[in-house]
C-alpha cells in the first residue's frame, strides 16, 4: 500500500468511524394518494380512528396510471413548444379526504436553514408563478394565502387576490405532510392585464414565530399591459411531492369542460383501462396544457368488511392537449392498483371508477370485477 | 421477514429492508452533499425506493448497492437544483445553514472534489464507504475492471493534485 493509499483508506476509516444519526424513514404515510385505501361504510368515532390508523399498515404503493396517445374528435391542436412545463402543472382534486393530522419530522426552519426561489411563466391569461422553499432538515409553514407581490421598494403591488374556479378545486394538502422532505412548493396565478411597477419580489408566511415571512426575489414575467388593465392574483397550494406535483389553480376556462367514462364491463384487478371523454360545451377551444393538468384516478369496491378504496394519478402534460370548440378528445387510461387493495376484491363485485382534474366535474362509473 | 427476494409489500416490510442500509446511505449522502442537504437526499431516496421498489431486480445487485445508485442519483439531482437556487441568509449572524462536517483530511478532501464524476464516485465508494469492486460496480451500473481502471485514474490524478510522490 503506497502512501496515498494508505491517506485514503485512513480518511476513509475516521469518516466511517465520525457518529452520525441514523436516518429516520420518511413518512410513507404521506404517499397515500398514491394508494391508501379507507372503509368508508365505517363511520363516526371508529371512521377517524381508522382514518388515521389504517393507511399505515395498508399501503398499496406502486399503484401507477398512463395515458396512451388520446383520440381526438373531431380534431385536436398542439399548442406551442413554449407551454409551460410540468412544473406549471394543476395539481388534481383529493378524492378522498386527507387523514392526519401528523407530527412534524423535523424542528421549524429559521430564515438560516432555508434556501427559496420565485419565478413566473407565461401563460394563456398572465403568467403562473412557481415559489420553491427548501428547509434543510427542518420544517418549513406555508400559508399560501398570505402571497403579496411587492415592487422594487418593497411596497404590494395594486393587485387584487381572489379565488379561481371553483368547480372540482383542488383540496388544501396540509403542509406538515409536503415538509417530509424538506421541500415546499406554492403557485399563484396573476392573470388579466397590469401595467403598474414592475414585481421585484413576493413575500408569504413560510416560517413560524416573529419571523414567519419571506421575501424572495421573483424573476420572470408579468401579464401584459393593456388599457382598462386590471388583474387578479390567485393563490395556489402547498404541494405534496417534489417536484411533480404542481400547484397552480385550474384556468377559469375548464369550466367549459366535462368529463366522462365511456362505459366499461368489465375490469381486471391489476389494470383498470378505461376511456375518458372531455368535451368542450363552449365555443371557445380549451387548452390543457398552459397549464397543464394532472389528474387522480380512484377505484372502490367492496370488500368483506365496508369498501376499499384506492388511489393513483398522472399527468396529461406531455400530450399538450387542446379541446377543439364543441368537441371532445378521448384520453385512454390505464390505472394499476397493485398490493393489498385489489387482492381483497371480489370476483364478480362492482368497482367504482372516479377521474378528475381540476377546474371539472368528476366523472365517474361503474364496472364489474373480472374473475380471476 | 422481507429479504432481498422479496420485495416489500408494506411500510412495515419496507422498513425491515432497508434498514440495514441506512447508515451506508447516510456516509454517502454527507460525502455527495454540496451544503448539508444529506438527510433531505436520504429522505428523497427512500421516499423513491418507496415507490420504485417493485423495480428492484436481486439478479442485478444487493437492495444496499440499489440503495446506493438511487442516493447517487438524488444527490446528483438536489445538487443540480442546489445551483439555481437563491440562498437566503440569516441577517441576524450572516451564517448560511447546511455546513458539512469538518473533513478528516482537508486537502484531500478538496482534492476529492476536483475529480471527474465516476473517478469521485470510485473514491467515494471504495474508500470512503468501504465497498468491495464489486459492489462499487452494482452501484454505479459498470463492470468491475472499469472500476478498478478508474480507481487507478482517480488515484493518478489525486496524486497530481495532491503532489505526493510515491
Amino acid at each position: 500500500m503506497n502512501e496515498l493509499d494508505r491517506r485514503l483508506t485512513d480518511a476513509g476509516t475516521r469518516f466511517r468511524a465520525i457518529p452520525q444519526a441514523l436516518p429516520s424513514l420518511p413518512d410513507l404515510d404521506r404517499r397515500r394518494r398514491r394508494g391508501w385505501l379507507i372503509p368508508v361504510a365505517m363511520t363516526g368515532a371508529a371512521a377517524v380512528v381508522a382514518a388515521v390508523v389504517i393507511p399505515l399498515v395498508a399501503l398499496g404503493g406502486g399503484d401507477t396510471a398512463r395515458v396512451r396517445a388520446p383520440v381526438t374528435n373531431p380534431s385536436s391542436s398542439h399548442v406551442p413548444e413554449s407551454a409551460n412545463a410540468e412544473s406549471y402543472a394543476v395539481a388534481p382534486p383529493l378524492l378522498r379526504a386527507p387523514t392526519g393530522p401528523v407530527s412534524l419530522r423535523k424542528p421549524p426552519c429559521t430564515p438560516a436553514d432555508v434556501t427559496a426561489k420565485a419565478a413566473t411563466a407565461t401563460a394563456s391569461d398572465g403568467v403562473l408563478g412557481l415559489i420553491t422553499i427548501h428547509g434543510a432538515g427542518c420544517s418549513v409553514a406555508v400559508d399560501p394565502a398570505t402571497i403579496t407581490l411587492l415592487d422594487a421598494a418593497g411596497q404590494p403591488l395594486d393587485v387584487a387576490v381572489g379565488p379561481g374556479n371553483p368547480t372540482n378545486p383542488v383540496q388544501a394538502v396540509r403542509p406538515d405532510i409536503a415538509q417530509g422532505v424538506g421541500s415546499v412548493k406554492v403557485g399563484f396565478a396573476w392573470t388579466g392585464a397590469y401595467c403598474g411597477p414592475a414585481a421585484a419580489s413576493v413575500r408569504l408566511a413560510a416560517l413560524p414565530g416573529e419571523q414567519s415571512e419571506l421575501t424572495i426575489p421573483l424573476t420572470g414575467p408579468a401579464p401584459r399591459c393593456a388599457p382598462n388593465a386590471g388583474s387578479r392574483l390567485v393563490p395556489g397550494l402547498v404541494g405534496s411531492d417534489s417536484p411533480q406535483v404542481a400547484v397552480e389553480p385550474a384556468p377559469v376556462a375548464w369550466s367549459g369542460l366535462t368529463a366522462s367514462i365511456e362505459p366499461i364491463g368489465t375490469v381486471d384487478q391489476d389494470a383498470l383501462t378505461f376511456t375518458v371523454v372531455l368535451a368542450n360545451r363552449t365555443a371557445t377551444a380549451i387548452a390543457l396544457s398552459d397549464p397543464c393538468p394532472r389528474y387522480e384516478v380512484s377505484a372502490s369496491a367492496p370488500v368483506p368488511v365496508g369498501t376499499m378504496s384506492s388511489g393513483t394519478g398522472g399527468s396529461l402534460c406531455s400530450e399538450r392537449l387542446v379541446v377543439p370548440a364543441h368537441g371532445s378528445i378521448r384520453i385512454p387510461i390505464t390505472a394499476s392498483f397493485t398490493g393489498a387493495t385489489t387482492d381483497r376484491w371480489r370476483p364478480g363485485g362492482t368497482v367504482h371508477l372516479a377521474w378528475a382534474i381540476a377546474g371539472v366535474p368528476t366523472a365517474e362509473t361503474d364496472a364489474i370485477i373480472a374473475a380471476d | 421477514m422481507a429479504t432481498d427476494r422479496a420485495v416489500p409489500r408494506d411500510a412495515d416490510e419496507f422498513g425491515a429492508w432497508v434498514r440495514p442500509h441506512l447508515m451506508a446511505m447516510k456516509h454517502l449522502a454527507v460525502r455527495l452533499a454540496p451544503t448539508g442537504d444529506h438527510d433531505d437526499i436520504v429522505q428523497e431516496a427512500l421516499l423513491r425506493a418507496w415507490l420504485r421498489r417493485s423495480t428492484f431486480d436481486p439478479d442485478r445487485g444487493s437492495v444496499q448497492t440499489w440503495l446506493l445508485a438511487i442516493v447517487t442519483d438524488r444527490a446528483r439531482r438536489i445538487r443540480r437544483r442546489a445551483r439555481s437556487v437563491l440562498r437566503l441568509v440569516d441577517e441576524r449572524n450572516g451564517s448560511v445553514a447546511g455546513a458539512q462536517p469538518d473533513p478528516v483530511d482537508p486537502a484531500l478532501d478538496i482534492a476529492v472534489r476536483q475529480l471527474p464524476r465516476r473517478q469521485r464516485m470510485v473514491i467515494e465508494l471504495y474508500y470512503f464507504l468501504g465497498l468491495p469492486v464489486a459492489e462499487c460496480a452494482a452501484v454505479l451500473g459498470i463492470a468491475e475492471g472499469t472500476v478498478k481502471s478508474t480507481l487507478s485514474d482517480a488515484r493518478s490524478r489525486l496524486r497530481a493534485l495532491l503532489e505526493v510522490t510515491e
